[in-house]
């Protein structure tokens, strides 16, 4: 009697394990999923960059000077955040409350009020202003960043992701299904061809260009609007380059049988309007 | 919507051929006796050496698993060992399959035979059957791991061609050889009834037809005794006794 107490009391502890282990890993899940997005610089909401260009841009300008409004390069800085918030709620309000800081501006704009963005939370609003004190449209994807500059672990995770050591986030497939590198044996496959001076060929903007796109219509697990995260396309931007480069100081002409966009029609038609070189 | 001849309608053409042929064989071949004989001299022509049955058995197997699970395929070829033992032994199978077939050929070519036209249509479908093996195994040399990026493309047009919406382009984006490929598999598809190796699917058709009879009139049988005991005409027409 007195062991199946305890056998129980076991089965339960057992159980409250398990069920907390569960938990952590759907927790430890999340937060890789979180890390593993496009986070190559600076994090901010992708809500608060889209409401930002679609509410504010038509009066103001990021860095470029006065509009319709002022321009909002440093705003953050300029003013005080609770202020910001109130203003952006609702304009109208703060002006009548007789603040010497938004009279001043109400008469400099030549009156002119901005909306009142009721609708927006405070939340929203304050993604924007963090989304504005981290740089705002100025901030660059990951993906932008030149391949020159990749670190020797860059250039692995490149390897991991080409060779399907490590899968895409949003389910594209790896590159050695159809590609290959020159100098890894039989390992690629040939039927879209040898990618190793492809960053030679197209240069670091229109190959890009190119992984923004798949490469070929796959049936992905992700949504259709995504193909690589910006760190992936990034990760073989930096392993097509190293490649390109391993082959140049080795001298090892490639074995390209095709031109690698010969099958490419997607990504080859974001490239066709960036020229070779990264003119555009 | 606006169908690729090739890709697009030709493979419902050739699912549409193979049916109303199969149907027609089913309902022009009435006496067993002509099937058994038609069946007779089909396996003279298509049964071959056990090495060219275990190979299209094979072959025939792998092209539903790949077309079917996909994912399982990838996955299995995510090893580079898994992958060049897959490759290996599909390699192996084509050209064991292909060198068979090419016998059987001859040897249906030499034979001093009697009806033309069974003839003529049983040299074209083991020419096409010819072309699709020669072609898969020139897209495994020239096109490496078809396995893989087979799953990835191929799959898919299958799955879209099964929906009713058959998207060519995932097959017309490919090298000319995957093309003849894909194509001959539909052409050996259409040329099917025409063939006497359709008897057997005939002969099958047959035996599921009357199983299916047999299996709709099994009540009515099992019930007979009940329905004699329990017959109530007498109870309705009693004078009649």
């Amino acid at each position: 009697m007195a062991l199946r107490a305890v056998s129980g009391h076991g089965h339960r502890r057992v159980t409250f394990l398990f069920f907390c282990l569960l938990l952590l890993s759907v927790f430890a899940h999340g937060l890789q999923a979180e890390g593993d997005s496009d986070s190559g610089g600076p994090t901010f909401s992708r809500e608060a960059a889209a409401i930002f260009s679609k509410r504010c841009t038509a009066c103001h300008t990021y860095g470029k000077g006065i509009k319709v409004g002022p321009d909002l390069k440093g705003v953050t800085e300029r003013r005080k955040h609770e202020w910001l918030l109130k203003f952006i709620h609702a304009s109208s309000v703060v002006i009548k409350s007789g603040d010497p800081t938004a009279t001043a501006l109400f008469s400099q704009f030549k009156q002119q009020r901005m909306p009142d963005w009721v609708d927006l939370s405070e939340k929203q609003i304050n993604d924007i202003l963090q989304y504005l004190s981290i740089g705002g449209p100025d901030i660059k994807p990951a993906d932008e960043r030149n391949a020159a500059t990749a670190t020797p672990r860059d250039i692995e995770n490149g390897r991991d992701l080409f060779y399907g050591r490590r899968h895409f986030s949003y389910g594209a497939q790896a590159c050695v299904t159809c590609h290959f590198l020159a100098g890894d044996g039989l390992r690629g496959g040939s039927l879209g061809g040898d990618l190793t001076r492809s960053y030679a060929r197209f240069q670091d903007k229109a190959l890009t260009e190119f992984l923004r796109a798949p490469c070929f219509r796959w049936r992905t697990a992700g949504p259709a609007d995504h193909y690589l995260s910006t760190n992936e396309s990034f990760a073989l931007k930096s392993l097509l380059w190293h490649a390109g480069q391993a082959s140049a100081l080795s001298g090892r002409k490639p074995a390209l049988k095709r031109s690698s966009s010969k099958y490419a029609h997607a990504g080859a038609a974001s490239v066709r309007q960036v020229q070779p070189g990264g003119q555009q | 919507m606006k169908l690729n001849p090739l890709f697009g309608a030709w493979p419902y053409v050739a699912l549409g051929l193979l049916i109303v042929g199969i149907l027609l064989r089913y309902f022009l071949v009435r006496q067993l006796s002509a099937e058994s004989m038609e069946m007779t001299t089909a396996r003279k022509i298509f049964r071959g050496n056990v090495v060219w049955r275990a190979s299209v058995i094979l072959l025939v197997s792998w092209h539903f698993v790949m077309l079917a699970s996909p994912t399982a395929v990838l996955n299995w070829n995510s090893r580079p060992v898994r992958l060049y033992a897959l490759e290996s032994v599909l390699f192996i199978t084509a050209a064991v399959s292909l060198g068979a077939l090419v016998v059987l050929l001859r040897s249906h070519l030499q034979t001093n035979n009697k009806s033309l036209l069974p003839d003529l249509c049983d040299a074209a479908f083991l020419t096409v059957l010819f072309v699709g093996l020669a072609s898969g195994l020139a897209m495994a040399i020239f096109d490496r791991w078809a396995s893989s990026w087979g799953a990835l493309i191929l799959s898919p047009y299958l799955s879209s061609f099964l929906h009713g919406r058959p998207s060519s382009d995932l097959v017309l984006q490919m090298p000319w050889l995957v093309r003849l490929h894909v194509f001959s598999a539909f052409a050996t598809m259409a040329l099917f009834p025409l063939s006497r190796l359709s008897i057997f699917v005939v002969a099958v058709l047959r035996r599921c037809v009357s199983w299916t009879g047999y299996c709709i009139a099994l009540p009515g049988r099992a019930l007979q005794p009940w329905l004699r005991k329990h017959n109530p005409a007498a109870w309705l027409w009693p004078e009649e006794d």
